[in-house]
């Protein structure tokens, strides 16, 4: 054995606690880091492995029958040189109705189903992968996705009734399919397939849908100029709506890029805070070494040997951190992925990217080289005489101004002289302030994200007057929910919504419509820039609208609607993530123009609500009015308390959050730990005096404890800005990534109480690291301690 | 005089060490006012026996009565309120706070005993210039000599007025000059009615300054002299009497 080797594992023996909080930390800091990097690996594959295996479509528009037919949407691929297409399937947007009385999507038809007609799940676009069940053979059957299937809980066998006509036709489900167009049913409209035959039936305004797929991807401006050459060959009118592969991939890595963001940056914390830890460790050995080191140097270790027992004495419980952390990781990126895959019905596949495995390896053991040889590097250059003269000097009176300023507060002396030992040694005290300061940033930036998210969220479900949201299918009157609404004594505001379409010069397909009846305003639907509409003609349209049409706030344009042409101002600018009913628009990439019904009516007159949204009186039950405004007409309404559905992202968002600021935490203790731990054992003589002159073992704690605080105070405060800088910047690349321009109202996370008890959680992580340490100084033996010497 | 440290029938057993007690059925009075020497070479149970009398450390059995207080059955935080006034303890290697200043280093015992800050200026100040180093007060103990911050040490010890004085081996990291100076000040505040306990190895400090010396060898008493006014017979007669009983 070298004497390196010796002396490595001889150091190890004495400092076995201080190996073990470092094996601690790495271990939590690899899982950390191999978690993100192997999910940086996989999270665009699952989805690409999806599209290909079902030959997605590039492009997918929905047209007018009225306008085109279908041996002329059968000429379409060539127009645009489509290599492979599926249809024209007949398609409509369609509620329904399960069971007995009770509609579908949680909150009443928030999700209605668009049903195409499709005689098999084969094609050569889009092939839709059943994952239960069977597809459909005849009239009175239907095929859902498998996403809704399982939030609504629907089995196979069981009917459904379509809305669209009085006849309220029922189907039975017989299959539950995947299929790579769909978003989540949380945030996006399902698909359903009936046969071809059957589609017209179910609802009157039914169209052609065309799937096309290209010999190779086409980027954004081919698309659009595709879109354009349909336009352009088909009768006006004939293209309602488009979608494309590149807004779908975006919206489905969209939550895994938001998860792989925080994995990423949780990591490179987790690692930072290794570093200052590592650091602070070796600074400590080195400092109360001096004499073992010249020693080592007189007995004839070189300067590197010198260096390489340090590092090595970090390495070694690096690599044992490492050995446990990086499966960890890759366990934990396995479910989250399985995830992923599950919900495009890929199987699941055996997870583990060797070479992220080797890179978080290779990342960790570089910064703990660094974070150890940098500080070694002076106990290598010290020449034999002067350490073992620095290690035998009796400890002077070194003074460190802030130190001293500490111990003059006007507190209680203990407290304030173990407020100044948290600085005496100022470098010391930084690493561990910067441990801390990351721990706290971690936790402002988690806080952030995940409120952000959840306004968000917010805004997407959560009108915020509704207490009831009533619809109607179709075939009922709009007079007569209105009187029923009327006639309910709770009854404070109606607010009604309608659907449409205008055609917005520059846009290339037809621009979805919400169409308003009432005090609109008091919705609460977040407007980023601008105002809200105020009369006739004024519109509010989302970012997508304006990008793509080359307008602005204070612009005024003719837009088609029903084929008339009608004089539009847009006065401000809304913030959607809406996913509106006609077609999959997942995001605020979706085109949208708010506008007063009376705008609507002026190029459709006959549009009419079919939403409606009621605020109650105070104190009214919304559950029990519902109930009595949905018995009015069982079957042609859905009156539900509005509640915003609980998303399960969010769920997912607080437990993965909760854990890596668990880990960050338990970082930032272990460093704080290893500090005070340094401390004490350097102040043991001193702490004997003090005891000697008649400190009792709580003052001990409390001094401390003192130090403690002092440096989670530090940390707390520092690591606010750093936090609320850092999330910041996340939330300007979430937007930049996404293309959205989120209203203030999402950045609304942090309040002055708030970020108070996150700052005072930094105090605490402190508190928690320093409970050992200042328990054993307590129990120092004086006696022990001063005639040691 | 009126006694006021009894220690009956101690010992100290260390943990292994059953065979060897430090202190092996020790019975010994202090009368207030006294001047004691406590003798005896290396491993005899002198430091030992400061300790537990200082409420450092508790015996393995026996008595240890300070002023009517029996140490053995006071908990710890008791032990350290009877440390702030009961005993004022001079080390050897002074110990003093390095990160405090000389005047700090004396008030921080008045403040550990409740005292205000000002109070406690007051006193450190006041002791510093009786003992001669008023002028080191905003210095750092290392830029001191080794018998100024004994006088530190001593002001540290005597700012709570404390019941006796405990000194182990206080001149032993002196020069002779330094050391004298400060046993000549150990001997004019027992003048003044400070008890003193005094630990030390050597037979001629003993005889020349304390008024009754107790010689240790292996934990027990060999030895309990009361002495004249110091003369170079009776270091003698000490110095004889401890080599009988060691051989």
């Amino acid at each position: 054995m070298s004497a390196v080797t010796t002396k490595v594992l001889g150091d190890l023996r004495r400092r076995r606690l201080q190996a073990a909080v470092i094996a601690i930390v790495i271990f939590l800091a690899s899982g950390t880091t191999t978690l993100g990097l192997t999910l940086l690996q996989t999270s665009s594959d699952p989805w690409e492995r999806a599209f290909e295996a079902q030959r997605g479509a590039h492009l997918t528009v929905l047209f007018d029958r009225h306008k085109v037919d279908s041996q002329q949407l059968a000429g379409t691929p060539g127009l645009i040189g489509a290599s492979l297409a599926g249809g024209p399937w007949p398609w409509v947007a369609s509620s329904y109705e399960l069971g007995t009385h009770r509609a579908i999507g949680g909150g009443g038809f928030s999700f209605p189903l668009v049903t195409v007609g499709r005689e098999s799940p084969q094609s050569d676009v889009e092939v839709l992968r059943l994952v239960a069940g069977r597809w459909v053979q005849g009239p009175g059957e239907i095929v859902i996705t498998r996403s809704f299937a399982d939030l609504n809980h629907v089995r196979l066998g069981d009917r459904m009734r379509s809305l669209g006509t009085l006849e309220r036709r029922a189907l039975v489900v017989v299959g539950e399919a995947s299929d790579i167009d769909e978003a989540d049913a949380e945030w996006g409209t399902q698909f359903a397939w009936v046969t071809e035959s059957q589609l017209p039936l179910l609802a009157p305004d039914w169209g052609y849908k065309m799937v096309y797929r290209f010999s190779h991807a086409p980027s954004e401006p081919e698309l659009r100029d595709k879109l354009a050459r349909l336009h352009a060959a088909l009768p006006a009118g004939a293209v309602q709506a488009s979608l494309n592969y590149l807004l779908l991939r975006k919206v489905f890595n969209g939550t895994n890029q938001i998860a792989l963001a925080f994995f990423v940056a949780f990591g490179i914390f987790a690692l930072l805070a290794c570093a200052a830890t590592v650091a602070n460790l070796v600074i400590g050995i080195v400092i109360a070494n001096y004499r073992e080191i010249g020693i080592m140097k007189a007995v004839g270790f070189t300067p590197l040997q010198v260096v390489g027992t340090l590092v090595a004495q970090m390495q070694l419980p690096t690599l044992a951190g490492c050995l446990f952390g990086i499966p960890a990781g890759v366990a934990l990126s396995v479910s989250l992925v399985d995830q992923a895959e599950a919900s495009l019905a890929l199987p699941s596949e055996p997870l583990f990217a060797p070479a992220m495995a080797l890179a978080t390896l290779l990342i960790v053991i570089g910064v703990v080289l660094v974070a150890a040889a940098l500080p070694g590097l002076r106990a290598g250059r010290l020449s034999a005489v002067d350490a073992i003269s620095m290690g035998t000097a009796p400890r002077g009176g070194r003074r460190e101004p802030a130190a001293g300023l500490l111990r003059r507060l006007p507190l209680p002396r203990t407290v304030a002289l173990g407020a100044g030992d948290a600085l005496a040694r100022p470098l010391r005290g930084a690493l561990t302030v910067l441990a801390v300061l990351v721990g706290v940033a971690t936790l402002v930036f988690a806080t952030g994200l995940r409120t952000s998210v959840q306004n968000l969220v917010d805004i997407n479900f959560g009108n915020r007057i509704t207490d009831v949201l009533v619809q109607r299918a179709n075939a009922y009157p709009d007079q007569k929910v209105m009187a029923t609404l009327a006639a309910q004594p709770e009854t404070a505001l109606v607010v009604a919504m309608a659907g449409g379409k205008v055609v917005v010069p520059g846009v290339a397909d037809p621009v979805e419509v919400n169409a308003y009846r009432g005090d609109s305003a008091r919705l609460g639907i977040p407007v980023s820039r601008g105002r809200w509409f105020g009369g006739p003609g004024e519109v509010v349209a989302t970012r997508a609208v304006l990008e793509e049409a080359h307008l602005k706030v204070g612009d005024s344009f003719q837009g088609l609607i029903g084929g008339k042409a009608v004089q539009l101002r847009i006065v401000g600018q809304v913030f959607s993530f809406n996913n509106s009913a006609a077609l999959l628009r997942p995001t605020d990439l979706g085109r949208e123009l708010e506008m007063d019904l009376s705008t609507q009516a002026q190029g459709a007159p006959d549009s009419q609500p079919i939403r409606y949204s009621v605020k109650l009186k105070p104190g009214s039950d919304a559950d029990a009015y519902a109930r009595r405004v949905q018995a009015t007409e069982p079957d042609f309404l859905d009156a539900s308390a509005f509640r915003p559905p609980t998303v399960s992202f969010i769920g997912f968002l607080n437990s993965v959050m909760l854990l890596l600021a668990a880990v960050l935490a338990l970082i930032a203790m272990a460093g704080v730990f290893n500090t005070m731990l340094l401390n004490t054992r350097e102040r043991a003589r001193d702490t004997a005096v003090l005891k000697a002159l008649g400190m009792t073992p709580a003052q001990v704690l409390a001094m401390v404890a003192a130090g403690a605080v002092v440096l989670g105070i530090g940390g707390g405060l520092l690591g606010l800005p750093a936090g609320v800088g850092v999330y910041r910047a996340m939330m300007q690349a979430a937007e930049t990534g996404f293309g959205l321009h989120m209203p203030e109202s999402v950045f609304t996370v942090f309040s002055a109480p708030g970020l108070l008890v996150l700052a005072l959680a930094g105090v605490a992580v402190a508190l928690l690291g320093s409970l050992l340490p200042a328990r054993w100084a307590a129990r120092t033996r004086v006696a022990d301690v001063l005639h040691s010497e | 005089m009126t006694r006021l440290v009894e220690l009956i029938d101690v010992r100290k057993v260390y943990d292994g060490g059953a065979q060897h007690p430090a202190l092996n059925g020790i019975s010994l009075g202090v009368e207030r006012g006294e001047f004691l020497a406590v003798m005896g070479p290396s491993g005899s149970g002198k430091s030992t026996l400061l300790n537990v009398v200082a409420g450092l450390d508790r015996p393995t059995s026996g008595r240890v009565l300070v002023d009517g207080r029996d140490l053995g059955r006071a908990g710890e935080a008791e032990l350290a309120r009877y440390r702030r006034s009961g005993v004022g303890f001079v080390f050897q290697f002074f110990n003093l706070l390095g990160s405090l200043t000389v005047l700090e280093n004396v008030m921080v015992a008045a403040q550990l005993a409740g005292s205000g800050t000002a109070a406690a200026r007051q006193r450190a100040r006041e002791l510093l210039a009786q003992l001669g180093i008023a002028d080191q007060s905003g210095r750092y103990p290392a830029r001191l000599s080794g018998g100024q911050q004994q006088r530190v040490a001593i002001a540290r010890a005597l700012v709570n007025q404390p019941l006796m004085l405990l000194a182990d081996e206080p001149t032993g990291a002196l020069d002779s000059r330094s050391g004298d100076q400060v046993m000549e000040l150990l001997v004019e505040l027992n003048r003044g009615g400070q008890t003193v306990l005094l630990v030390t190895h050597d037979a001629k400090l003993a005889a020349r300054y304390a008024g009754r010396v107790v010689s240790l060898v292996d934990g027990r008493v060999a030895d309990d002299v009361v002495l004249q006014p110091s003369t170079a017979r009776a270091a003698e007669v000490v110095r004889v009497r401890v080599e009988e009983v060691a051989g």
